[in-house]
């Protein structure tokens, strides 16, 4: 997913003039309920990348540090 | 010998001092090509030296711990006493100085003296590595630059006591240590204090390192450690290391924010190229501390390409104690790729000279992180990220539907007691508010995932770090504006929580609803 927004324009909008009764109703919806339990590609790789930072392989723990 | 002289501060007076026979034994042409010399000039003149006292004959304790391991047996006689050099922003005269020592009223006192204060460098009377405990000031104070675990240093200068607030820098002398044992040197200055252990010298780092995990060669002089030793070496004060992949520029900007935020330092490993003329040379491998960083990009940059905004991604440099080159030295995430053998990797600037004796062309490609923690604090950093990363998600999905404002995320560790230091002065917070969050029993450990909107409204969630991590370890929101929490109470309001599968993140959302 990718909301394709300016950050500082879209993190900026003001919470004023939502209608919060419309988006409780479109979570109970079909679309929101797979959209939310559906995992998307790059959603899983960023998790993948995230898991692996405390992952250290076994040949850079070998060579000393030295200069 | 008179115990003490004044200079007025030049850089040539500087390098005179360095090379007076009563000081170090190093030979003028060597001072002059160490690095450090080109590195304190810059600094020196950046923090206003004006005037530095040459202390003579001064007992240094980790050089002494270093000359009775190992120099002491030489033949030759290397001498035990070294000379520390202070820094001062005031100008004043070996007369002014003397007069206040002998009780006379004259042009300054020791509220002058004080006020003026720098630091100081302990200097070595060693052949060529001469620069040993160093406390210096740093840089002048703006909002960019964080150095979290600073702390006071306090000094004795013939009865005036002065106090200067830094970490603790010294050179490794080749000898009794390398790199990897003057990193840890200077990550045990910080975790001394907040963990509460003795700070070893480097000779006992390296042996500690080398206790259980024996080189094929000899252990001095030192060829330094690698990251399995410098774990010994950490594990040797009772704290856990914890390792971290520092290949791409998120995972490190990430662990360093984490860490550093909580007054914990992490060492760095990463090899080092010279880049000139179309050719990559390779230099080594080389092991610093970081010690702080700078928050330089405007906007939060998105690693991930899934709009997960993170604070740590505005670090655009980190500051570290580089034994070669000097205290808080600058390496800048300037998104330039070295490519070894087919290959691109993520580097940082240096101050390294190259061949030329040149600053700019050696770059640093980042391997690891190394970060001494205390064994009670068991849930890594990026646990915490992957929470955050799906409660963005989630929230991400109903944000895109109705054009809601995008989030950015603040991941740090956090001791009890600072948390409550922050929220008892907090005036966004309710009488009521502030009495349940002062009064709930935490453990001493916790993680804080401030989720920011707007861009300063904020709701933190805070996650005992000294729990398991399977499970929830999710202890509870603190809300600052009663208006943002009710906007994420009317989001998620009609949300089905068994759609997630992250405990966690239930939590969290239940929470806010509630």
């Amino acid at each position: 997913m990718d909301i394709n927004n300016d950050f500082d324009q879209q993190q900026t909008k003001h919470f004023d003039n939502i209608d919060f009764v419309e988006i409780v109703n479109w979570l109970k919806s079909d679309e929101a309920i797979t959209k939310i339990e559906t995992i998307d590609e790059s959603e899983k790789e960023a998790s993948e990348k995230i898991r692996e930072m405390s992952y250290v392989k076994p040949e850079d723990l070998k060579i000393p540090y030295s200069l | 010998m008179i115990p003490f002289e004044i200079v007025d501060y030049t850089f040539e007076n500087f390098l005179h001092i360095l090379a007076k026979p009563e000081v170090s034994v190093a030979s003028n042409t060597i001072i002059k090509k160490k690095l450090h010399s080109t590195y304190f000039q810059e600094y020196f003149d950046i923090i206003g030296v004006k005037t530095i006292i040459v202390e003579y004959e001064y007992v240094d304790k980790d050089y002494l711990e270093d000359f009775s391991a190992y120099y002491v047996r030489s033949f030759k006689p290397y001498r035990r006493f070294c000379t520390r050099l202070h820094f001062f922003t005031s100008e004043f005269t070996n007369k002014d100085f003397a007069t206040l020592l002998s009780g006379n009223k004259g042009k300054i006192d020791k509220d002058f003296l004080s006020k003026s204060y720098l630091g100081f460098v302990v200097v070595k009377p060693l052949p060529q590595t001469l620069v040993g405990r160093t406390c210096l000031v740093t840089y002048p104070d703006d909002e960019r630059r964080v150095f979290p675990f600073i702390r006071k240093y306090p000094v004795n200068l013939f009865g005036i006591s002065l106090e200067v607030h830094t970490i603790a820098f010294q050179e490794q002398d080749n000898v009794v240590a390398a790199c990897a044992s003057s990193a840890i040197w200077v990550a045990f200055q910080a975790t001394g204090k907040i963990f509460q252990h003795g700070i070893p010298s480097p000779v006992e780092i390296t042996k500690a390192a080398t206790i259980n995990l024996p080189y094929p060669d000899r252990y001095f002089p030192n060829k330094g450690l690698t990251s399995e030793q410098i774990a010994h070496a950490i594990r040797s004060q009772g704290l856990e290391p914890f390792l971290i992949d520092a290949k791409a520029y998120i995972n490190f900007k990430s662990a360093v924010y984490s860490y550093l935020t909580a007054k914990i330092p992490l060492i760095l490993g990463f090899s080092l190229f010279e880049i000139k003329n179309g050719t990559t040379r390779f230099l080594g491998k080389h092991a610093v501390t970081v010690t702080g960083f700078s928050l330089g990009e405007e906007k939060p940059i998105d690693y991930f390409n899934t709009d997960f905004y993170l604070t740590a991604s505005r670090i655009d440099k980190i500051y570290v104690h580089d034994d070669q080159v000097g205290p808080f030295a600058r390496m800048k995430f300037d998104n330039v790729d070295v490519t070894i053998i087919k290959a691109s990797y993520s580097s940082l600037s240096t101050s390294w000279y190259d061949n030329d004796h040149k600053i700019g062309s050696v770059r640093a490609v980042p391997e690891i992180l190394i970060t001494p923690l205390y064994h009670k604090i068991r849930i890594p950093f990026n646990k915490l990220l992957e929470y955050a990363k799906e409660f963005n998600r989630v929230y991400n999905e109903i944000a895109e539907k109705f054009k809601l404002p995008l989030l950015e995320w603040d991941i740090h560790l956090v001791q009890v007691s600072d948390l409550k230091l922050e929220l008892i002065d907090n005036p966004s917070l309710t009488e009521a508010q502030r009495l349940k969050y002062l009064t709930t029993s935490l453990p001493k450990f916790i993680w804080k995932l401030t989720c920011l909107v707007n861009p300063v409204e904020k709701i933190d969630f805070i996650f005992d770090a000294t729990d398991i991590e399977q499970g929830s370890s999710y202890i509870q929101k603190i809300t600052y504006n009663n208006q943002l929490a009710g906007f994420f109470k009317n989001v998620f309001s009609g949300l089905n929580t068994d759609l997630i599968d992250e405990p966690n993140v239930v939590e969290m959302i239940k929470d806010l609803i509630v």
